[in-house]
């Protein structure tokens, strides 16, 4: 083991929890977090993970930077195994965890990453140099001394990033790294994972955001509930839906109660709902099909309900698509 | 095997823990200084607690208190033996609270598990955080015994001060043992204070920091006598001459070393025993 960055083979994670209870501790549940995870990820390549929230991806992350041992399965990180050469796994990696979590709020930024340079054992006036460097290329060297308590979301996010690449490792874990900002700082992360790349980094980033999966990744795992469901290019993704057509239909009325009907319509592969804008008003439909008449029968069913519809689009596929056809749920519902 | 190294480990320290102990000494020196009022509470908290003391013996005994203290005990000067009682027993609170504090905040604003994403022993970082902290303490304690001596009417050695440094020093070094212990529950239940403060009530009244142990019966003082801030506390009082002790002050330094070895290592056990439980619950990342 060890010709690639990464290598998962059939990783199981389950977490036993209790439920209710005041005094005493309720009944035990299993959640089964990560499920038979099998994945590789080659040198210089950014891997996305793609899932909703709770569907693995931190816990892989988790397993895979050795915060967490897996209940079975084995991992190999920069050719190491992540239970038996943890330490060397820790070497190798750099692991950005949180968004906006994670510093003393009482040191500036500059100071928080020359504790942690110092935690990686790096010389004095090479910390330096590398922090200075990092904060230039993250924009952030004007605000390098002021205290982390005065940084803004988008700067802890970006003074996280920094933290990870401080030793250089290889090899990042970026886990949902742009969660939380505005455009224009995610923006500027996303600019930065792909300077990473060029650098020669390999990436594991794990995202529920499906255009930050196809815009920034070589390849894409989409996993949910534990499990990993599809893996391949983003192209290679999509060819799984080609062919196939996609509606979205937004809808007003009580469409939980045709859910059954449309998905009894010959043609019509995969239904999704999302509640749209809070508003319990309207209810977006996303339908994957094919053939000619089946877009006629899906306008007919609806027309004879109390559901009104207000709008149709036909839609190219997406990664999205790719995610409801595997579940028959929306990633963007789900999240 | 095929492994890309990291680039620049030629750039690496020559001597790692010093690197590790330089960082977390620096960093625990500079949030402290940026909360001066938990400092000057530290610093101030044992003459408040010696009046406390003073004005309640005055209130059972009036003017005839400190002879009757001195009758009872053999120490003339009951202030300074107040203070220095006062200053290691903040002091031993602080030790005991101190792995288990920082574990706790730690965990609460997100870089718990980020020092476990580092090449470094976390039973070691943490030891250093206690260790960053004793040295902090030291200093507290040589501002307040500085304020006692200036004040008191015995002269005294500088010979005599390093030596309180160092006794403290070593005192309190084996308290982190027991931090360890309550990191440790830290973990998994989360509940610093209800472990550290029962912990603190025994120590605090077995240490004898305010009165002579002899009050107590005999099995109570062997008891006592396995707690290591009950050795500083007597050594610390007999070197200022306002107490004297059985054993001499470096037998009883042996002891405390002994003692040091068998805390940091009971500690160090239940530390990593409770630590790999965590990692297979994930209840390092849980706050």
């Amino acid at each position: 083991m060890g010709s690639y960055a990464v290598e998962a083979h059939n990783l199981r994670k389950i977490f036993r929890t209790r439920e209710g209870g005041i005094l005493f501790r309720g009944k035990q549940r299993e959640i089964v977090a990560v499920n038979d995870v099998s994945f590789h990820i080659n040198f210089g390549e950014i891997f996305g993970l793609l899932g909703p929230n709770g569907a693995g991806k931190t816990t892989t992350i988790k397993i895979l930077s050795t915060l967490l041992l897996p209940d079975s399965g084995e991992a190999w990180v920069n050719g190491f195994n992540v239970v038996t050469e943890a330490k060397m796994v820790r070497e190798s990696i750099g692991v950005s965890l949180y968004s906006d979590r994670g510093f003393y709020w009482k040191l500036t930024g500059r100071e928080n990453l020359m504790y942690f340079a110092r935690l990686y054992h790096l010389q004095r006036d090479y910390a330096e140099k590398r922090i200075n460097e990092l904060f230039n290329m993250l924009d952030l060297a004007g605000d390098a001394n002021r205290l982390v308590e005065e940084y803004s979301t988008g700067m802890k996010s970006k003074l996280n990033i920094a933290r990870a690449l401080l030793h250089d490792p290889p090899i990042l874990f970026l886990d949902e790294p742009t969660i939380g900002l505005d455009p224009n700082s995610a923006r500027k992360v996303r600019e930065v994972v792909l300077e990473l790349k060029k650098q020669g980094k390999t990436i594991l980033l794990t995202t529920h955001n499906m255009f930050e999966a196809e815009y920034l990744s070589d390849r894409v795992a989409i996993i949910n509930k534990g499990r990993i469901i599809a893996i391949g290019t983003p192209r290679e993704l999509k060819e799984k839906v080609s062919g196939k057509r996609v509606v979205e239909l937004e809808v007003s009325g009580n469409y939980r109660k045709l859910e059954a009907g449309l998905k009894g319509i010959g043609g019509v592969e995969a239904v999704s709902l999302q509640e749209n804008n809070g508003s319990g008003y309207t209810s977006l439909i996303r339908i994957i099909y094919s053939g000619d008449e089946v877009l006629d029968r899906i306008i007919a069913m609806l027309a004879n309900s109390d559901v009104k519809i207000r709008s149709l689009r036909n839609l190219e596929p997406t990664l999205e698509d790719v995610f409801v056809y595997y579940t028959g749920e929306r990633l963007a519902e789900k999240s | 095997m095929c492994t890309i190294r990291v680039r620049d480990l030629q750039k690496k320290a020559r001597f790692p823990i010093f690197s590790l102990a330089l960082g977390i000494l620096a960093k625990e020196l500079k949030i402290m200084s940026r909360y001066i009022g938990s400092l000057l509470l530290v610093l101030f908290m044992p003459f408040g607690v010696s009046g406390l003391y003073l004005g309640v013996g005055y209130a059972l005994a009036g003017e005839k208190s400190f002879s009757n203290f001195q009758a009872n005990t053999g120490v003339a000067t009951p202030l300074a033996y107040f203070v220095v009682g006062g200053v290691l027993m903040i002091a031993s609170m602080v030790m005991i609270e101190n792995a288990s504090s920082i574990i706790r905040e730690e965990q609460l604003i997100g870089t718990f598990e980020l020092h476990y994403l580092t090449p470094n022993s976390p039973v070691l970082t943490w030891m250093l955080h206690a260790f960053a902290w004793s040295i902090l303490m030291v200093i507290v304690f040589a501002i307040d015994i500085s304020i006692v001596l200036a004040t008191s009417i015995v002269g005294y050695d500088y010979l005599t001060v390093g030596m309180i440094f160092v006794v403290v020093f070593i005192g309190l070094i084996p308290l982190a043992g027991l931090g360890l212990v309550i990191a440790a529950l830290t973990i998994r239940f989360k509940e610093v204070y209800a472990v550290s403060s029962t912990i603190n009530a025994f120590i605090s009244m077995l240490s004898g920091f305010y009165y002579p142990l002899e009050i107590f019966p005999r099995i109570v003082q062997a008891v006592a006598q396995l707690l290591p801030t009950t050795h500083v506390s007597i050594i610390t009082k007999t070197l200022i001459g306002a107490s004297s002790g059985q054993l001499s002050v470096g037998d009883r330094i042996l002891v405390m070393v002994l003692l040091a070895f068998l805390y940091l290592t009971f500690g160090k056990t239940i530390y990593q025993r409770w630590e790999n439980e965590a990692r297979k619950r994930g209840e390092l990342s849980k706050y």
